[in-house]
């Protein structure tokens, strides 16, 4: 049997795994992006900012953690279940969208943020108004790595017992079923390349024209 | 009016801006001048409140700006910085549209109002309302900067070097387009820079600050004749002669000996007036020149030979000088902002005032 047969013939039950796995992604992805966000607006204020080049420094040092040890630790506290796969993704996702926001956040130039004040408006809407829109390309970004990296690590996830495609893979592992293994991962591949095309179409809604680079 | 009272800045110990004391007359462009770091850019902030002062009052009308609300006061005046202050992510009718949109307006009264105002600034709206700053020129954005400070219509304009960061020959083209633009307006402005030439030909008054204190107050003419003291005379560079052509202006050394002629009155023969000629079509195309005493010198008064440089009244004479060589002619017209013709100019007349400070 091929791959594809494979998915033909269990669709019933891959397309139960696939909406867990989503269900785990989306999820996680949710939490990493209101974390993220928040905290990398939080250390891009004026009186946080050393605070915010600290994190960014340290945010290169927590991308080089192999996610299987998050899951572990994670694990450890929380136990077998889709549960720990959504805290280890979470936290683990926070990552790049930390980055982005604050580096980004920290990049828009303080004489724009000035005139904005300067024009009367409250901080929130100089954060609304300018310094989000004006960051939004590099914030896209940190959220397209955190669902490309949540999509495949999701996979991982099986070993807790959190379920997905990766339950397929591993259970293709452990009957010696390469079928099953090429099913999985063609099936994470697709989701991966999917949702970073729907979210580069949404990047470029998102993001003023204003702003790209090229013309 | 805007007064600031023994305004003060401190910040830890080291004083920006020490005890200054200035009024600003209502409709006047008064300059705040000095090297970096003497406390005028601080000053400028502190009247819409970017910057609260450590001690002293500033009034605006009267009224106490510390009694109003910082908010609400910023969207009162304009406020102008360098090109870069423009919003990236808006359309030149967003960027118009910023302090509108904070202050409430419709959509359509917003446009409206944007491409009214673009074309004050002479950019074309069909054009320009929906670029984004990237896609205009340095000149062209700092149009829309001055736009943007003008959209709600606001009696004060902030401007903390606005120009800076143009090239020379734009930056000469936006300063008489602020020149036309205010002795239409009429705004109460306060103009921070660090060039001489630039306060000269756009200041009714011009401010001298150093290290934090207001070193002199005065129009331009009296700052030249009377310098407060040495500093004031270094930074104005009175002793030395070809700075001497900096900060006067081409309207004192215009000369008012011509009379106005149109094209059809000189060909009917009505060119032997004891006055030199200026040739002028539809009452305010300038066409030509003849010189006293002399017959028409081009064979086509419509031709690109007659045509004359004109020199803004609130031009200085270097500004005149360079005008002059660059378009290779004699002579050019002084004209006021409003267009009314104060006399001309030629190298000769310059070359004298020379003369006399050399002496």
């Amino acid at each position: 049997m091929n791959a594809f047969q494979y998915l033909a013939q269990n669709w019933p039950e891959v397309s139960q795994k696939v909406v867990q796995h989503l269900e785990i992604v989306g999820i996680a992805v949710a939490g990493s992006l209101v974390i993220g966000l928040l905290l990398g607006i939080l250390v891009s204020r004026p009186r946080l900012q050393t605070i915010g080049r600290v994190i960014i420094a340290m945010t290169g040092i927590a991308q080089s953690i192999p996610s299987i040890a998050v899951i572990a630790l994670i694990f450890i506290y929380t136990g077998i279940g889709p549960r720990t796969a959504i805290i280890a993704l979470t936290a683990y996702g926070i990552v790049p969208i930390l980055f982005n926001v604050s580096s980004s956040m920290l990049m828009v130039p303080s004489d724009m943020r000035e005139a904005a004040r300067g024009m009367g408006m409250t901080p929130l809407q100089v954060l609304m108004r300018v310094e989000l829109p004006v960051a939004a390309q590099s914030i896209m970004s940190g959220v397209r790595t955190t669902v490309t990296v949540d999509v495949s690590t999701a996979t991982v996830a099986s070993v807790v017992g959190a379920g997905g495609i990766g339950d397929i893979i591993f259970v293709g592992l452990s009957v010696v079923r390469p079928d099953m293994i090429i099913a999985g991962t063609l099936l994470v591949a697709f989701i991966a390349v999917v949702s970073d095309l729907l979210l580069a179409l949404l990047q470029k809604s998102v993001v003023s024209r204003g702003l790209s680079t090229s013309s | 009016m805007i007064e600031l009272d023994a305004v003060t800045k401190r910040y830890d110990g080291k004083t920006a801006v020490n005890e200054l004391t200035l009024t600003v007359p209502d409709s006047a462009v008064m300059i705040l001048l000095g090297p970096s770091g003497c406390g005028k850019t601080t000053t400028l902030k502190m009247i819409n409140r970017l910057i609260e002062p450590t001690s002293g009052d500033i009034r605006i009308d009267g009224r106490s700006v510390f009694a109003m609300d910082p908010i609400e006061l910023r969207r009162s005046i304009g406020y102008v910085i360098q090109e870069t202050g423009l919003f990236p992510h808006y359309t030149v009718e967003g960027n118009i549209g910023v302090v509108p949109t904070l202050l409430g307006w419709d959509k359509a009264r917003i446009r409206r109002r944007a491409a009214e105002l673009l074309e004050l600034v002479n950019l074309e709206p069909s054009v320009y309302l929906k670029r984004y700053p990237r896609e205009l020129s340095g000149g062209e954005r700092q149009r829309v900067g001055v736009a943007r400070a003008l959209a709600a219509d606001p009696r004060i304009l902030l401007m903390d070097e606005p120009f800076g960061a143009i090239d020379p020959i734009n930056r000469r083209i936006l300063q008489d387009f602020f020149l036309r633009l205010q002795s239409e307006l009429k705004r109460t402005v306060v103009f921070v820079t660090h060039d001489i030439g630039e306060a000269v030909k756009l200041g009714d008054c011009i401010a001298i600050m150093r290290e934090g204190h207001l070193v002199q107050v005065d129009d331009t003419h009296t700052l030249m004749e009377h310098p407060a003291d040495a500093f004031v005379e270094d930074l104005l560079g009175s002793t030395r002669s070809t700075e001497q052509l900096l900060y006067y202006r081409a309207a004192h050394y215009a000369d008012p000996d011509f009379t106005v002629m149109s094209p059809e009155e000189l060909q009917a023969g009505r060119a032997h007036t004891d006055a030199s000629i200026i040739i002028l079509k539809d009452g305010d195309h300038i066409m030509g020149y003849v010189e006293k005493g002399q017959m028409i010198s081009c064979d086509n008064i419509q031709g690109e030979a007659c045509r004359l440089e004109t020199v803004s009244a609130n031009a200085t004479l270097l500004e005149a000088v360079t005008i002059l060589l660059q378009s290779g002619r004699k002579r050019a017209v002084v004209q006021d902002p409003d267009g009314t013709i104060l006399g001309t100019i030629s190298i000769s007349m310059v070359a004298e005032v020379l003369g006399k400070v050399a002496r």
